[in-house]
C-alpha cells in the first residue's frame, strides 16, 4: 500500500468541538503544522500555526479524543497556502516548504 | 610383571635401600616397625605417583636421609622385556628406562597394564585393614565385577521388587482387611445401589413434579419469546425515533448551512512594489572657479611728487581741507563748551555739599548720599567730553594725512617721465587686469548658471523621489490590505470547508448507522406503552421461572437428591472400577509367584563364574567348612553358605576371620577374572593371615601358592 500523503485534514476534538486544520508542511524533520478554531463558529487562526510532531500526532490519533472529519478541497487547501505564504509570519524555512506545496 | 629389585630412597624409614625380589611367593616376615606397609606404598606410588602436598594421605616424610624421596623398581614384563620404572618426587612423573633404548617419561603405569588405580589399590595391593573394609569393594569398577552377570538389577533389590508387589496387591484386595480398594467400591456400589432403589419408590411424584416444572419452563420460554419480540420491536422503535431526531437535526444544520452565503472567494494576492526609484541627477562636471584675477597696485608717490603739483590740485581737496578744519574747530568749541560745563557742575555740588554738611549734619549717611550723587552728576558730561576728545585726534590723523598727501609732494622734474612711465604701466596692467576679470566673470556666470540647471534638476528629483514614496507607502498600504483580506478570506472558506466535511460525516456516519432506516413510524407513547407491556411480560416469566424452580426442589426432595441418571452411572462406574482392580489384583499376584519361583531358581542355578572361583577359594581357606558364596537375588547381598547354615550367612554374621577369608577370596577370584593375556602387576598382601586360626593358615599358604603360580606374589608378615 503506498503511502498516502494527505494534506488539510480537518480534525474535532470531541470534547470542546474545537477543530484544526493539519499541514504536513515538513515530512523529512517529521512535522506538521496546525491551525486552530476556537470553536465551530470561529474562522481557523492562520496567524498561530502549531508546530506538530509527528509522534505527537499518532499519540493524538491514537487518543480517540479527535474525530477526522476528512480533507479540504484541494483549491481551498491552496488558497489557504497562499495567503498563510503571503503574510510572511513565518520562518523562511517553513514559508519555502510551505511554498512547495502550493 | 615381576619385581626383580627395588630400590628406596628417603621414604619413611627407607634411605638407600634395595631388594631383591623373584617370582611367584614372596614372603617377607619382617618386624614391627620395620617397614612393611611402607615398602607396600612404596610399590604403590611407583605405580601411580607420589601424592602432593594438598593430599591427605600419609606423605612418608624421610625418617633417616634427607633430599628428594623416590626411587626405582627393576621390573621384567610379561614378554621378558627388563624395564626400569623410576620416580622422584611429588609431581615425579615416571620414567621408564629399557634396558637398551631411551627412556620415556610417562604419568603412571596405566600405559602397560589395563589394571587400574581403583583396582590395585582395593584389590592387588591391600593391607589387613583394607581387606576387612567392605568399601573398598564397592567401588564401581569392582561392583561391575562382582555383580555383573549376577541376578541383582544394579542397585534395585528382587526383594524390594516383591515387596511393592505384595504392597501393590495388598492395597487392592488384603485378606480380613477393611481399607484396601475393592472394600471401599463394593461399598460405594452399595450405597448406589440402595439410592437408586429408594428413587425408584418415589418415582410417580416425581415424574409429576418434574413435568409441571418441564410445564412452567415451557411457558416461561414462551414469554421469553414474546419478551425479545417485543424487545426487538422496541429497540427497532426506538432506533427509528433515533435517527429520525439525528436525520432531522441534520437536516436544520443542513439547512442552516446552506442558507448561509458562500464565502468570498480569496482574493488575488497583490505583487510586490516593482517600480524603480528614479535616478539622482548627475553633478555638474568641472565646477571649480579659478581665482580672480589680482589688481595692479598704484605705483607709489610718496616722495616722487613735487610741491608744484599741489597748484594742480583741484578744488574738490581744497573742499576737503576746508571741511575737515571747519570740523575741527567746532570739536574744540565743543569741548570748551563741555569743559565749562563740567567745571559749573563740580564747583555747585562742592557748594551743595558743604552747604548740606554744614546744615544738616544728621543723619550724616543721607548727606554722604547727597554728596555722592551730586558728584555723579557731571559723569555723562565726561563721557561726552571723552567722545569729543577722541573724535578730534581722529580729525587731527586725517588733517595730517590729507596734508602730507596733498600739500606735501616731493617729486622732482626728471623723475615725471619715470612716473608717466610707471603711470602708463599701471594702465596697461590695469587694462589687462579688467580683461582677466571679464573672462573671470564669464566664467563665474557660466558656473552660476550650470550651477542653477543642477539646482533645477535636484529639485525636480527630489520631487520624483517624494512622489515614488508616496506610491510606494500607498502599494505597501494596499498590500497589507489585501493579504489582511486575502488570510480572513482563506480562513472563512477554511472554516466553511470543515463545516461541509462536518455534515458531510454526519451523514456518512447516520447512513452507516441506520442503513435500513426503519420505515415504521412509532410515537414516543406508543414505546412507553410497549416497555410497559415488557414488564408485565417479564414479571410474569420470572413467576414462571419461580414455580418451575419450586417444582424442581419438591421433585429433589421427593429423591432425596438423587438423580437417576447419574446414579446409574456412578454405579456403573464403581462397577468398571471394581473390574478393574480385580483384574490389576490377579495380575499383581501372578506376577509376584512368577518372581518368587524365578529368584529362587535363579539363586540355584544363575551364579556368575567370579563368585564359583571365590566360592573355591573360600572352601579352600576354610577347609571345606564354606560351600558356596553366592549373590542373594531377594536380598541383593552377598552371601556365603556353610555346612551349618545352607541358606548361608550375609558378611555382618561372619566371624572377623571368616569374613576376612571371604574379602580375601572375592579379591584373589577378582584378580583371577583379569585377562590372561593382560599385563599383570604384583599381587601385595600386608599382614592378611593374623586373624586365621592355625589350619586355616596353612590351608591358606598352599592356596596362595597355586595363587601365584603364573604371578608374583608379596606377602608381609610380622616376625
Amino acid at each position: 500500500m503506498a503511502l498516502e500523503m494527505r494534506q488539510g485534514t480537518v480534525y474535532q476534538e470531541k470534547s470542546t468541538g474545537r477543530r484544526f486544520i493539519l499541514v504536513n508542511h515538513n515530512p523529512m524533520a517529521l512535522l506538521s503544522m496546525r491551525f486552530w478554531s476556537e470553536s465551530p463558529e470561529d474562522a481557523f487562526n492562520l496567524a498561530a500555526p502549531e508546530m506538530i510532531s509527528i509522534d505527537d500526532l499518532i499519540a493524538l490519533r491514537q487518543s480517540g479524543e479527535y474525530e477526522e472529519l476528512g480533507d479540504l478541497p484541494p483549491e481551498v487547501f491552496k488558497s489557504m497556502i497562499s495567503s498563510l505564504v503571503a503574510a510572511a509570519a513565518l520562518p523562511e524555512e517553513d514559508i519555502k516548504l510551505l511554498k512547495s506545496l502550493i | 610383571m615381576i619385581i626383580r629389585r627395588l630400590h628406596i630412597d628417603n621414604f619413611g624409614i627407607f634411605h638407600n635401600f634395595d631388594l631383591e625380589l623373584t617370582p611367584g611367593v614372596n614372603h617377607l616376615a619382617w618386624h614391627n616397625e620395620a617397614g612393611k606397609s611402607t615398602l607396600l606404598e612404596f610399590i604403590r606410588r611407583i605405580f601411580w605417583g607420589f601424592p602432593d602436598k594438598r593430599s591427605k594421605l600419609n606423605p612418608y616424610p624421610a625418617l633417616k636421609g634427607s633430599g628428594l624421596y623416590g626411587g626405582f623398581l627393576e621390573v621384567t614384563l610379561k614378554d621378558g622385556t627388563p624395564l626400569r620404572l623410576e620416580r622422584y618426587g611429588a609431581r615425579g612423573k615416571l620414567k621408564v628406562i629399557p634396558e637398551n633404548g631411551d627412556a620415556e617419561t610417562v604419568s603412571d603405569i596405566s600405559c602397560y597394564t589395563k589394571i587400574s588405580e581403583v583396582f590395585y589399590r582395593n584389590v592387588c595391593a591391600v593391607t589387613l585393614d583394607e581387606v576387612t573394609a567392605f568399601g573398598a569393594l564397592d567401588e564401581p569398577e569392582i561392583r561391575n565385577r562382582l555383580y555383573g552377570n549376577a541376578l541383582s538389577n544394579g542397585g534395585i533389590s528382587l526383594s524390594e521388587i516383591q515387596d511393592t508387589l505384595v504392597t501393590e496387591s495388598e492395597h487392592i484386595f488384603k485378606k480380613r482387611g477393611t481399607l484396601h480398594l475393592l472394600k471401599q467400591l463394593s461399598s460405594e456400589f452399595s450405597a448406589s445401589e440402595k439410592r437408586l432403589a429408594q428413587s425408584a419408590q418415589a418415582m410417580p411424584a416425581y415424574e409429576k413434579a418434574v413435568l409441571s416444572a418441564e410445564n412452567f419452563e415451557a411457558e416461561a420460554q414462551t414469554l421469553q419469546r414474546e419478551i425479545d419480540e417485543l424487545q426487538n420491536r422496541i429497540n427497532s422503535a426506538e432506533k427509528a425515533l433515533n435517527a429520525e431526531k439525528l436525520r432531522r437535526k441534520l437536516a436544520e444544520d443542513e439547512a442552516q448551512f446552506a442558507a448561509r452565503p458562500l464565502p468570498a472567494p480569496v482574493p488575488e494576492v497583490l505583487p510586490p512594489f516593482e517600480e524603480k526609484a528614479p535616478q539622482v541627477p548627475p553633478e555638474p562636471e568641472n565646477v571649480t572657479l579659478p581665482p580672480p584675477p589680482e589688481r595692479p597696485t598704484v605705483p607709489a608717490l610718496e616722495g616722487k611728487c613735487d610741491i608744484s603739483r599741489a597748484a594742480s590740485l583741484g578744488e574738490r581737496e581744497l573742499e576737503t581741507w576746508n571741511t575737515l578744519l571747519e570740523k575741527g574747530k567746532k570739536i574744540e568749541k565743543n569741548l570748551r563748551k563741555n569743559l565749562s560745563l563740567i567745571l559749573g557742575i563740580c564747583l555747585l555740588a562742592g557748594v551743595s555739599v558743604i552747604l548740606i554738611a554744614v546744615l544738616y549734619p544728621k543723619p550724616w549717611l543721607l548727606n554722604v548720599w547727597g554728596v555722592l550723587i551730586l558728584l555723579a552728576l557731571p559723569l555723562p558730561l565726561l563721557r561726552g567730553h571723552k567722545d569729543l576728545l577722541e573724535r578730534n585726534k581722529v580729525l587731527k590723523a586725517k588733517q595730517d594725512l590729507f596734508f602730507r598727501f596733498a600739500f606735501n609732494p616731493v617729486l622732482e622734474e626728471k623723475e615725471l617721465p619715470v612716473l608717466l612711465n610707471e603711470l602708463m604701466l599701471f594702465q596697461k596692467r590695469l587694462e589687462e587686469y579688467e580683461e582677466q576679470m571679464k573672462l573671470f566673470e564669464a566664467r563665474k556666470k557660466q558656473l552660476d548658471n550650470a550651477f542653477l540647471e543642477y539646482k533645477t534638476r535636484r529639485k525636480l528629483h527630489d520631487e520624483k523621489i517624494r512622489a515614488f514614496e508616496e506610491r510606494r507607502k500607498l502599494h505597501e498600504k494596499k498590500r497589507l490590505e489585501n493579504e489582511a483580506l486575502c488570510r480572513h478570506a482563506a480562513m472563512e472558506l477554511a472554516r466553511y470547508e470543515s463545516e461541509k466535511l462536518s455534515l458531510s460525516k454526519r451523514r456518512k456516519e447516520l447512513e452507516q448507522l441506520y442503513p435500513d432506516f426503519p420505515q415504521e413510524k412509532v410515537s414516543e407513547e406508543e414505546i412507553l406503552q410497549m416497555k410497559e407491556t415488557l414488564r408485565s411480560l417479564k414479571i410474569r416469566r420470572e413467576e414462571k421461572i419461580g414455580f418451575s424452580g419450586a417444582e424442581k426442589r419438591e421433585s429433589a426432595l421427593l429423591l432425596k437428591g438423587v438423580d437417576t441418571a447419574v446414579e446409574v452411572n456412578i454405579r456403573e462406574q464403581l462397577r468398571g472400577k471394581m473390574r478393574s482392580a480385580a483384574e490389576r489384583y490377579l495380575v499383581l499376584a501372578a506376577a509376584r509367584i512368577i518372581l518368587e519361583r524365578s529368584v529362587e531358581r535363579a539363586e540355584r542355578e544363575r551364579q556368575p563364574e567370579l563368585l564359583k572361583k571365590a566360592s573355591l577359594y573360600m572352601e579352600q581357606f576354610t577347609c571345606g567348612a564354606c560351600t558356596r558364596v553366592y549373590n542373594s537375588a531377594k536380598e541383593n547381598l552377598l552371601k556365603v553358605a556353610t555346612s551349618d547354615f545352607p541358606d548361608g550367612k550375609n558378611a555382618a554374621q561372619l566371624s572377623r576371620g571368616t569374613r576376612e577369608q571371604l574379602f580375601l577370596a572375592l579379591r584373589m577370584a577378582l584378580i583371577d577374572s583379569l585377562q590372561q593375556d593382560d599385563e599383570t602387576l604384583p599381587v601385595v598382601f600386608d599382614d592378611i593371615f593374623v586373624n586365621y586360626d592355625t589350619n586355616r593358615r596353612s590351608a591358606a599358604w598352599q592356596t596362595m601358592e597355586s595363587f601365584a603360580a603364573d604371578k608374583q606374589l608379596i606377602i608381609f608378615e610380622c616376625k
